[in-house]
C-alpha cells in the first residue's frame, strides 16, 4: 500500500513537472517573439503550450498588440477565470477592461467613418432599379453601423465592469480607478436610444375589439397567401363594422401600396 | 441505337431545364414575397427582395412600380434629412462666428485696458520694482501661463484615453 502511494506521488510530481516544463517552454519561445515585436508568432508560440492562465494571459496580450480585440478579450477572460491568485486575476481583469475600452474606441471610430459613407449615398435619379440597389446598399451599411453602436455600448459597459473586478481584488490600483472613471464618463455621454415605440404599438393592438382582432387574423392569413387585394377588402369592410380597426390604418395603407403596384402593367 | 441515345440525352436535358426553371423564382414570387415583407415586416426587407427580383427581371412593371412606390417617401425623407443637416451646419457656423467675435472683443478690451494702465504709470514706475511686476514682464508671464494652460489641456485630453500599465510581465 505504501509503495502504491509513493508511486502515485512520484507520478503526480512527474506529471506536474511535465506540465510546468511545457508551459515554460511555450512562455520562453513566445516571449522571445514578443520582445522582437513579432506578435503573431508570439501568439502562436503561447498557443502551443497546455492550458494555463499565464499562457492565456500572454496570448491576450499579443492579440491586444495586434488589435484583434475579440480574441484578446476571450483570452484575458479565460485567464482571469483560471487564475487562482487574486493579483494575477486582477491583472487579467484590468487588461480585459482595457481591451474592451479600446474595442469600444475602435468600433466608435468605424461607426463615424461609416456615417460619412452612409450620408454620401444619395437615392436619386430616374433609374428605379439603381435606386433600389442604392437603398439596399445604404440599409446594409446602416445595419452594420447600428451593430457597431451596440458593440460600443456593450464594450464600454463590460470594460467598466472589469475595472470594478480589478478594484475588488486590488483596491489600491489607481490606473484601474482612473480607467473606470473614463469608462463611466463615456457611458454617460453615449446617446440614449429612444424606446417605448414597440410597447406602444403592442398596447394599441390590445385596444382592438375581439371582433376587430378576428378580422385582423383573417387579413393576416390572406396576406400569408399573397391575396393582398382580398385582405384589403376584408379590412375595409371590417372598418365599416368596427371602428377600432382604425388603429390598423398603417397596415391598410401598406396593403393599398401593394395592391396599387400589383395593378401595374 | 444512336437515335435512342439522342432521345435519352434530349430527355435528360429537357428535364434538367424544367427542374431549373421550377427552382428559379418568378417575378410574381418576388412581388408576393416583397408584398408580404412590406406589410408584415419592414420596407427594407421588401426592397432587398425587390432588388433581387429586379436583377433577374429588370423590366418587370409590377416590381418596378412597387419599388417606385416604396422609394417615394424615401426621397421625401432624404430631402428632410438634407434640410436638417443644412440647418445644423448653418447653426454651427453661426455659433462659431459669434464665438470668434466675442473672443476678438475680449482681446481688444484687454489690450485697451493694458494700454490705459501703461499710460497711467510714469516712466520710472515702468522699471521693475521689488515686489511689483513690470507690464512687459506681466505680458510675458501671461503668455507663458496661456501656453502652460494649453499644455495642461493637451495632457487632460491625453489622460482621457485609458492608461495602460507597462507591458504585462510575460514570465510572471
Amino acid at each position: 500500500m505504501r509503495g502504491l502511494i509513493v508511486i502515485a506521488v512520484i507520478g503526480l510530481v512527474a506529471c506536474g513537472d511535465a506540465h510546468e516544463r511545457a508551459v515554460e517552454t511555450a512562455l520562453r519561445t513566445g516571449n522571445a517573439h514578443y520582445d522582437r515585436q513579432r506578435f503573431t508568432a508570439a501568439d502562436s508560440a503561447y498557443a502551443t503550450g497546455p492550458l494555463d492562465p499565464r499562457l492565456l494571459h500572454n496570448r491576450g496580450d499579443a492579440e491586444y498588440r495586434l488589435a484583434t480585440w475579440d480574441s484578446a478579450v476571450a483570452h484575458f477572460s479565460h485567464a482571469a477565470e483560471l487564475s487562482a491568485n487574486p493579483i494575477d486575476q486582477a491583472r487579467s481583469y484590468y487588461d480585459l477592461g482595457d481591451a474592451r475600452l479600446r474595442q469600444a474606441h475602435w468600433a466608435d471610430s468605424l461607426a463615424h467613418a461609416l456615417d460619412g459613407t452612409i450620408n454620401g449615398i444619395r437615392i436619386e435619379g430616374d433609374d428605379i432599379a439603381k435606386k433600389v440597389e442604392l437603398f439596399v446598399q445604404r440599409d446594409s451599411l446602416q445595419r452594420q453601423r447600428n451593430g457597431l453602436d451596440h458593440l460600443v455600448d456593450s464594450a464600454l459597459t463590460e470594460g467598466a465592469e472589469q475595472f470594478k473586478n480589478t478594484l475588488r481584488r486590488t483596491p489600491q490600483d489607481e490606473d484601474a480607478r482612473h480607467n473606470l472613471a473614463i469608462a463611466q464618463r463615456l457611458i454617460a455621454a453615449r446617446p440614449k436610444n429612444p424606446g417605448g415605440n414597440g410597447s406602444n404599438k403592442k398596447d394599441e393592438k390590445k385596444e382592438l375589439s375581439e371582433r376587430a382582432k378576428l378580422i385582423m387574423k383573417r387579413a393576416d392569413e390572406l396576406v400569408e397567401e399573397h391575396k393582398f387585394q382580398e385582405a384589403l377588402e376584408v379590412l375595409e369592410q371590417g372598418l365599416k363594422q368596427d371602428a377600432t380597426l382604425q388603429k390598423e390604418k398603417e397596415y391598410m395603407d401598406k396593403l393599398g401600396v401593394v395592391t396599387k403596384a400589383a395593378r401595374a402593367t | 441505337m444512336n437515335a435512342l441515345r439522342t432521345f435519352l440525352t434530349l430527355l435528360v436535358a429537357g428535364s434538367c431545364t424544367l427542374v431549373a426553371r421550377a427552382q428559379m423564382a418568378s417575378a410574381d414570387d418576388y412581388f408576393n414575397r416583397a408584398g408580404k415583407q412590406y406589410v408584415k415586416e419592414d420596407k427594407a426587407a421588401a426592397l432587398r427582395t425587390l432588388d433581387q427580383g429586379l436583377r433577374q427581371y429588370p423590366g418587370d412593371p409590377r416590381l418596378l412600380k412597387f419599388a417606385e412606390e416604396l422609394l417615394k417617401d424615401e426621397q421625401q425623407k432624404q430631402k428632410q434629412q438634407q434640410q436638417q443637416q443644412q440647418q445644423e451646419q448653418q447653426q454651427k457656423e453661426k455659433e462659431q462666428q459669434q464665438q470668434q467675435q466675442q473672443q476678438e472683443q475680449e482681446k481688444q478690451q484687454r489690450e485697451q485696458e493694458q494700454q490705459a494702465e501703461e499710460k497711467e504709470q510714469d516712466p520710472e514706475q515702468m522699471k521693475a520694482q521689488p515686489g511689483r511686476i513690470a507690464p512687459q514682464d506681466a505680458r510675458r508671464i501671461l503668455d507663458a501661463l496661456e501656453r502652460n494652460e494649453k499644455d495642461v489641456q493637451a495632457k487632460v485630453r491625453e489622460r482621457l484615453r485609458p492608461t495602460r500599465r507597462v507591458p504585462v510581465q510575460k514570465d510572471w
